[in-house]
């Protein structure tokens, strides 16, 4: 299966100028395919989410390569980058990040509007639907609950139709019932060819992705597979894992 | 995109009505100071070589103040603005197109602002031109309206306004999305930390801030006080900026217990050392234009006409430092959510916020009150009869600040952090 992203050396410096530099990645290589469901596990600052963030292009890196799509990221100008943002990369923020002067509908739609899209209306009930979101749809972020907020920011990425979702924590604010609600849509999403990278502390959240890499000092420590298991075996050993980590 | 970006202009009015506000405010001041400029009937004769340069030096003065205004305002929103920022760019925006996005919109906030100043300032004006006409003698048209004035007035205004926003969003590319989507985290200015030039004692600056007082009090009050008074406003300026942060921080040394003075004391000497560039302006203007306006007195019309860009410059400046405090105070709110958190309620940390403000409030105008009260002195030596100009100059100064005061004082009773 083809490569969707390489990451070869990849290294950033925090404060790379002054004397509390702080080194957040360190030379990680990795390759993700397409269709993979990728989790990211670690202690609190050990460079997850810094990761992610480099991976979908909205942090910079001191030093390395990475392929997004076949695009070499080093080379890429200014514009490739923000028109691989726009066609390719959804990014689920784990504060959702929803701006409060637009109505839920105008938040979903608001890469296609800024992008001068036709809404296929069609589609956006269809998303509405599936996320079980209609009801909310003319209401305003701050009306609604986090659970809400967190699918209509899936609904917004889904709106987009990219074919690389990067989710930070996407149910680190939400209980039990909305988090595993939320982990079905994005495996539906994931049954559809597209690839998921998914930053989490939940082993519970992560065992349903196929692939778990651990991250600690800004390295990859080790790297787990689904392969055959079940769900469930599948948690079992991310859990051991984590307990020995 | 139009619908999307005027519904969040809209929606977000209170941001929205600040960036007016400031830019109705340059524009006014900006086309009332041109317009009595343009206007024949109250043409200034130049009498020495000298006075051929104040005109010009003052309308310099009016935009290098207003493109400071704009540069706070335009940093202010773009501030409030971060996570719009970061969510355009994540779809996909890059900087050309961010760029037309913030133009547009603020095109329509400029649009608006233009409106409101051609009314403000079409009531203004009429009510200035009959004044001077009956203060100086002169039978002029009451309701002149130069429409070069007005056009020069919105044409420098909307320049300035446009080459800071392409400036700012420029800098603020360099930015990561990922820092824009955190609130408050955006980088507007670089802050340098380099040191050059001579690094001079406290008692230096104390020195020269008392020998220009000197100066002024000793010598005749002619032209030549100008440079004496250049010399106190430097003194002055390295007083705010420096010795009067380095007393406070010896202050929490002492006091260490005390946390409420800690945060007061510590906050305040910040507060004086970032806020150098609008206060420089401030202490020059204080110190030098009184002096101007006093020395002009022999010519009836400029001496009007001077202390009108005087009351101008200070409506300017109080709006300035105005708009500094409140991007000052956006700045801090995560610091004051860390008070919070270690146990201080929002009453205290606001009034420990209120105290420090009117103490910035209290220490500038007092530095600027020695000086004039300085300048009394050496002009009433002169005749008594210049008394009431003394106190109309003073009002001119302390009114527009002490208004500023009050709107930063109900400001930051009603914010929330």
């Amino acid at each position: 299966m083809e490569n969707v992203i390489y990451v070869k050396g990849l290294t950033k410096i925090y404060n790379k100028y002054n004397e509390n530099q702080k080194l957040a990645i360190d030379n990680i290589h990795l390759e993700i395919k397409k269709g993979d469901f990728v989790s990211i596990m670690g202690p609190s600052g050990s460079g997850k989410t810094t990761l992610l963030n480099i991976l979908s292009t909205i942090e910079s890196y001191d030093m390395g390569n990475i392929q997004i799509l076949d695009i070499d990221i080093n080379l890429a100008t200014e514009k490739e980058k923000a028109k691989l943002r726009e066609e390719s990369i959804g990014y689920i923020f784990q504060n959702y990040n929803l701006l409060d002067s637009l109505t839920i509908k105008e938040n979903i739609c608001f890469s296609n509007n800024l992008n001068k899209k036709k809404v296929d209306e069609d589609y956006l009930n269809q998303i509405l639907n599936q996320l079980n979101i209609t009801n909310i749809a003319n209401k305003y972020p701050f009306e609604c609950s986090g659970g809400e907020q967190q699918r209509v920011a899936i609904a917004r990425v889904m709106m987009q139709q990219p074919s690389i979702i990067f989710a930070d924590e996407p149910t680190g604010n939400l209980d039990s019932n909305n988090s595993n609600e939320i982990m079905n849509y994005l495996t539906k999403l994931n049954k559809n060819s597209v690839t998921i990278i998914m930053v989490t502390h939940d082993c519970k959240m992560a065992s349903f992705a196929n692939r778990v890499f651990y991250i600690a000092d800004g390295k990859i420590n080790k790297v787990i597979n689904k392969d055959k298991k079940s769900q469930d075996e599948f948690y079992k050993l991310i859990v051991n894992e984590n307990t020995d980590l | 995109m139009r619908k999307s970006l005027f519904k969040i202009l809209l929606f977000n009015f209170k941001e929205t009505k600040n960036i007016i506000i400031s830019i109705t405010t340059t524009l006014v001041v900006c086309m009332i100071f041109l317009q009595i400029m343009h206007n024949p009937y109250l043409k200034i004769e130049a009498h020495n070589i000298s006075d051929i340069f104040i005109i010009p030096t003052l309308i310099l003065g009016i935009f290098i103040i207003s493109s400071l205004i704009m540069t706070y305002s335009v940093g202010f929103y773009m501030k409030q603005n971060s996570k719009e920022l970061g969510l355009i760019r994540m779809a996909g925006y890059d900087l050309k197109k961010t760029i037309s996005y913030y133009s547009l919109k603020i095109s329509v906030i400029y649009i608006i602002a233009l409106i409101l100043s051609i009314i403000i300032s079409l009531l203004f004006i009429t009510f200035i031109q009959a004044l001077l006409y009956k203060l100086v003698a002169i039978k002029g048209e009451i309701l002149f309206i130069s429409l070069n004035a007005v056009n020069e007035a919105i044409c420098v205004v909307m320049l300035i306004l446009f080459v800071i926003l392409f400036y700012q969003l420029m800098y603020i590319n360099q930015t990561s999305i990922s820092d824009l989507l955190k609130d408050n985290s955006i980088v507007i200015y670089k802050r340098n930390t380099r040191k050059y030039g001579l690094q001079l004692r406290n008692e230096f600056y104390i020195m020269m801030y008392f020998i220009g007082l000197i100066l002024i009090i000793k010598s005749e009050f002619s032209g030549g006080v100008v440079i004496p008074s250049c010399l106190g406003a430097i003194g002055a300026y390295e007083l705010f900026n420096k010795v009067f942060p380095s007393i406070f921080k010896k202050n929490i040394k002492i006091n260490k217990t005390n946390k409420d003075q800690y945060i007061l004391y510590g906050d305040l000497s910040l507060l004086m050392q970032q806020s150098k560039t609008t206060v420089l302006f401030i202490l020059i203007v204080q110190i030098v234009m009184p002096i101007l306006i006093i020395v002009m007195n022999s010519n009836t019309l400029a001496f009007y006409v001077y202390n009108l860009a005087y009351l101008l410059f200070n409506i300017l400046l109080s709006v300035c430092l105005s708009k500094w405090l409140s991007t000052d105070y956006y700045n801090k709110k995560n610091h004051f959510k860390k008070l919070y958190a270690l146990g201080f309620t929002k009453s205290h940390i606001q009034y420990i916020v209120r105290k420090y403000i009117c103490l910035y409030y209290l220490i500038l105008l007092g530095i600027i009150s020695i000086y004039l009260f300085a300048s009394t002195l050496a002009i009433l030596k002169l005749s008594s009869y210049y008394l009431i100009y003394i106190i109309i100059i003073g009002l001119e100064c302390y009114i527009p600040f002490l208004i500023a005061l009050l709107v930063d004082e109900r400001r930051i009773r009603r914010e929330e952090f």
